[in-house]
């Protein structure tokens, strides 16, 4: 018996080989020869780089989003001569919002497809776990779409973003609705994720802090459906307005299902709103909500270079880009300048790039990385109506 | 002896190949297999030599990966704290295998998809102790060992076969003592076993709960490998993806774990080309699989071999006798 | 708004919920009494019967009244394909292959819904959404009450073909003792696919009912597989009086602990009641104790 057991492992051992040698005739080249350091071939006329996204699962449809918008920043910078005369080619993988899945795409495009620099992921759990990647194997890594805190904590130098973390907008959005809007009677309803608490607590602290009172703070999973039970508590709190740290799925049914309960207060919420699909799937439960608002298509005195990429993106996807597109197209804009800097896809040379960069304009205004990573954004405040998003004011209103 | 020279030199050969092979991303790939090998096996324990389906098996895998990280985060060494995820696992299969095994087929199967469940929410709530959300991360590489100092994927590469390797002997090693016979009786017939005179109880319990301490322990082996822990990764989705692994490869046998265990490994990283289809055609090749190799993988490839045996050269009796053994039994 | 009305509120919402539940939980009920497997693609059905729907009120412009029909009877054939292609092949095989086949079935169904359809949320219009019913302050709106009703109907129309007409008596048996029922001149196989069918289009009809106070998205059907598991185990395997208690409980338990405990624990709630329930009454909360088969 033990041999047919031989036999079945050294099988099984043939056929692993064998896929893995298909696999990486499909990548270019020999990754472990030109090495850790140097990146895509200097003398190749391309630089590849990465995406990783979630492309299947649950929150695919960000990660398309993503990947619409980088996809059309790569198009463009090549359209225009590429860089420094390379051609830049991006390979997309999926991560399927699973962090094991994450750590073995960036696995596979470091050294099989020998990327020059990476850009992922939207969960925060799965950018976590692939930073741990990227820096051991010395690769940039730049997100635009994940906000939890830690990412750009100290102590990680390939680790980059071009969107604001959560202790941004939960405090800017407490000051603005205690301050502006004098609303002090707030109740929360949060995703149990990292985006979720971290912007509910965050908000919490600083509304508190300026005399507000939460009500309470209720948690729902992502994926839940009811949250008939959560409203009905809040219907009996009465608040001046209800404030939902969330994404626009569970964030819609949250709206219509008080709707439907004759909960009416003041809506408020996160950037994860700035969707256009957003409005459209609360079917009108969502007029008059206020959230923050990290790129608003046709908002062009606040975001003065966004005027051709939200006119080219229309005339492409025959829709408006949201913030998840808008993020990717920067960031895919931000790494070409980069590589630009660096004068080839040589790793370490895009990281010493990526740290001098400096006002480099974009579409969500201009961007510089401080020594942890992290580039300073603006923000918007924005209202719902008749569907669409009307700005309200911006993060100078808070002070 | 043939069949000795053959399984070493295949363990030379997996011990050999990220040499020959200079390749981070296979070796990366078959560490996660190695993970998964001894996740499989250790569902094997109770779901293959038991017969019973365990629906909720990331939960020991997680509460392994986070024993031992949070140890390790508090400043126990590393090789202490990946030895502690085994205790701290097999206290948790003790807690939830003495009520719960007393149900059997589909109750059992619900009923640790319910543990499960609640062990990933306690894993994403309890802030205090997991970071909930926010995942863990920081966790430390395993402290130099002999040669090894775990700044290369080959050294993990070499420890996880180590322990794939320890796990194979040690599982094959409990099928053929006493206690395999008696988890084989009782798969096959409970209530006569109970008669002949077999502790069902305390043989169902002795399985699980290594079944939980060897989950527990490729946990701790996840968690020094990837460095950072989050709590989706050991929900039903994981419960169900060691299971497919299990059930793809041959449920019951030792090579059908290992095989399932790279099998899915290997495939779902190979199907990546497909980028948005890689999930459909996922799909589609479990249904193929299962209803064009019931028996598994392994057992697919025994009926093969069985078949290439009798039309190919004169076998002697001995032989061709032995091969007739259904492929479901553990070998 | 005061505490009696909130906690009539909150019982309203345990019951809308309850009703839905009962329906998904029918066709995973009766497959698993009468095949002795678990049908992991059941929420994928929900999920089929809202998308077919939103396909049919957005794309062809059908008046919301006509697709629900419509929509069931093409998720009903669609249950009867997966069954001939995924299950049938199986059943002579070990019962655990038929779990496998159903993992795979739902991997495929629910990324084969985003090829075609996108991974973008999707909203299904409903014509009783803007009225509101008030009683004793608590709230209903008209397509919440449209649900309990249309779910009421379904569950009286299926409980009564069940004990009291000739195919209920078969499906019956056939549950109850598949050789014997065949002996009998049962034709088994025609029991099956019937089963099939049927449990496939009150899992859509679920999924049609709450696609307007939801979203629908391709992985909507995955958490109601799993409240259909603990439906089923709380009323025991096979039960159809039991599911209808089963589901009503769970709704009502989830949305107590959510509104009167912890919206973030209100799950393991769910949980532990059932692995309780197991534990002290594995044949269900209302089910017979059944002796064992040797």
């Amino acid at each position: 018996m033990k041999k047919k057991f031989v036999i079945l492992l050294s099988v099984i051992f043939l056929v692993g080989v064998f896929l893995t040698g298909c696999g990486s005739q499909a990548g270019e080249g020999t990754g472990q020869e030109t090495g850790q350091e140097t990146g895509s071939n200097e003398t190749a006329d391309t630089i590849t780089i990465g995406g990783i996204f979630p492309l299947t699962s649950g929150s695919a449809y960000q990660g398309q989003s993503f990947k619409r918008g980088i996809s059309m920043a790569i198009d463009e910078v090549n359209g225009d001569g590429g860089v420094n005369g390379a051609e830049l080619k991006i390979i997309f993988e999926d991560d399927k919002s699973i962090p094991t899945e994450g750590v073995n795409a960036a696995e596979k495009l470091i050294t099989q497809d020998n990327v020059s620099a990476i850009l992922a992921n939207f969960n925060s759990s799965v950018t976590l776990a692939v930073r741990a990647v990227t820096e051991r194997e010395k690769v940039v890594q730049l997100t635009p779409g994940s906000t939890a805190d830690s990412i750009t904590e100290p102590g990680h130098p390939y680790m980059f973003r071009n969107l604001m973390p959560n202790s941004f907008q939960g405090p800017q959005l407490a000051k603005f609705v205690t301050k502006k809007l004098n609303l002090k009677n707030v109740a929360i309803i949060a995703e149990n994720t990292d985006y979720g608490r971290s912007g509910a607590e965050q908000y919490k602290e600083t509304a508190e802090g300026l005399g507000a009172n939460i009500m309470a703070v209720e948690y729902y999973n992502h994926g839940d459906k009811d949250f008939y039970a959560q409203l009905t508590k809040f219907k009996n709190l009465n608040p001046d307005a209800v404030f939902i740290a969330g994404l626009i799925t569970e964030g819609a049914q949250i709206l219509k299902q008080a709707r439907d309960l004759g909960l009416e207060t003041q809506w408020l919420g996160l950037g994860g709103f700035t969707n256009d699909k957003f409005a459209e799937l609360a079917e009108g439960a969502a007029e008059g909500m206020i959230h923050v608002s990290y790129f608003e298509p046709g908002a062009y005195e606040y975001f003065p270079e966004s005027k051709e990429f939200v006119e080219n993106y229309n005339e492409k996807y025959g829709m408006n880009p949201d913030m998840y597109a808008a993020n990717g197209y920067e960031a895919a804009k931000i790494l070409a300048e980069a590589i630009r800097m660096a004068g080839s896809g040589e790793r370490e040379k895009i990281r010493e790039a990526m740290t001098q960069i400096k006002d480099l304009p974009g579409i969500c205004g201009p961007t510089t990385f401080d020594e942890n990573g992290q580039a300073s954004k603006g923000l918007l405040f924005v209202r719902i109506e008749d569907g669409k998003r009307v700005p309200i004011g911006s993060e100078k209103d808070t002070k | 002896m043939k069949k000795k020279w053959l399984l070493i030199i295949c363990a030379i050969l997996f011990f050999i190949f990220p040499f020959i092979i200079h390749n981070n991303y296979f070796v990366h790939i078959m560490i996660m297999a190695g993970i998964n090998v001894i996740l499989v096996l250790s569902l094997n324990l109770i779901s293959g030599f038991v017969g019973q389906i365990s629906l909720g098996h990331a939960a020991f895998f997680g509460i392994g990966a986070y024993a031992s990280a949070l140890l390790a985060l508090r400043g126990v060494p590393v090789w202490l704290s990946m030895a502690a995820s085994i205790p701290v696992a097999a206290v948790f299969g003790v807690l939830v295998g003495y009520p719960v095994l007393r149900l059997r087929g589909h109750f059992f199967a619900i009923a640790t998809l319910g543990f499960g469940e609640i062990v990933h929410l306690v894993l994403n709530n309890w802030i205090d102790l997991t970071h909930g959300p926010m995942g863990l991360s920081g966790i430390p590489r395993p402290e130099k060992i002999f040669v090894l100092d775990f700044s290369s994927k080959i050294h993990y590469y070499i420890m996880i076969l180590f322990f794939v390797i320890v796990t194979i002997y040690f599982s094959q090693r409990l099928i053929n003592s006493k206690v395999g016979r008696a988890l084989v009786a009782i798969r096959t017939d409970e209530v006569t076993a109970t008669a002949m005179g077999v502790d069902v109880t305390y043989y169902k319990m002795l399985a699980f709960t290594w079944s939980a301490a060897l989950a527990g322990f490729a946990g701790a082996n996840y968690a020094h490998f990837v460095l950072f822990l989050s709590p989706e990764t050991f929900k039903l989705a994981g419960s169900i993806n060691i299971l497919l692994m299990l059930l793809i490869g041959g449920i019951g046998s030792i090579s059908g774990a290992v095989i399932g265990g790279l099998f899915i490994t290997v495939l779902s990283e190979y199907l990546r080309a497909f980028a948005e289809y890689q999930m459909f055609i996922y799909g589609v090749l479990i249904v193929v699989v299962v209803v064009f190799a019931p028996k598994g993988l392994s057992g697919l490839i025994v009926d093969v071999a069985r078949k290439v045996n009798l039309t190919g050269a004169k076998k002697d009796h001995k032989e061709g006798a032995k091969t007739h053994e259904p492929a479901n039994t553990a070998d | 708004m005061s505490s009696i009305s909130e906690f009539l509120q909150q019982t309203v919402n345990g019951l809308v919920m309850g009703s839905s539940y009962v329906l998904t939980a029918f066709g995973l009920t009766m497959i698993l009494g009468m095949l002795d497997m678990i049908n992991f693609a059941h929420g994928e059905l929900l999920m089929m019967g809202a998308f077919v729907a939103v396909s049919l009120v957005i794309g062809l412009n059908l008046p919301y009244l006509v697709v629900i029909p419509i929509a069931i009877v093409i998720v009903s054939i669609l249950g009867v394909i997966m069954e001939r292609l995924a299950f049938r092949p199986l059943e002579n095989s070990d019962r655990v292959n038929l779990l496998v086949s159903s993992l795979g079935v739902s991997i495929l169904l629910q990324n084969g819904v985003q090829l075609i359809w996108g991974p973008d949320p999707r909203n299904l219009p409903s014509p009783f959404a803007n009225t509101q019913f008030t009683f004793a302050g608590a709230v209903l709106s008209g397509h919440r009450l449209f649900v309990v009703v249309v779910s009421l109907v379904l569950i009286g129309i299926l409980y009564y073909v069940i004990q009291r007409t000739k195919l209920g008596i078969a499906m019956r048996s056939c549950a109850f003792d598949m050789e014997t029922a065949k002996l009998m001149g049962i034709k088994a196989r025609t029991i099956i696919v019937m089963t099939f069918a049927i449990g496939s289009g009150l899992g859509a009809a679920a999924g049609i009912l709450l696609a307007p106070i939801f979203s629908v998205y391709p992985t909507m059907g995955v958490a109601a597989t799993v409240k259909a598991f603990v439906v089923v185990l709380l009323g025991g395997i096979g039960n159809v009086t039991g599911a209808i208690a089963g589901g009503f409980t769970l709704g009502l338990v989830e949305t107590y602990a959510a509104g009167y405990w912890s919206s973030e624990y209100k799950d393991v709630v769910a949980f532990l009641i059932m692995i309780l329930v197991l534990l002290f009454k594995p044949e269900g909360l209302f089910g017979k104790n059944v002796q064992e088969k040797v």
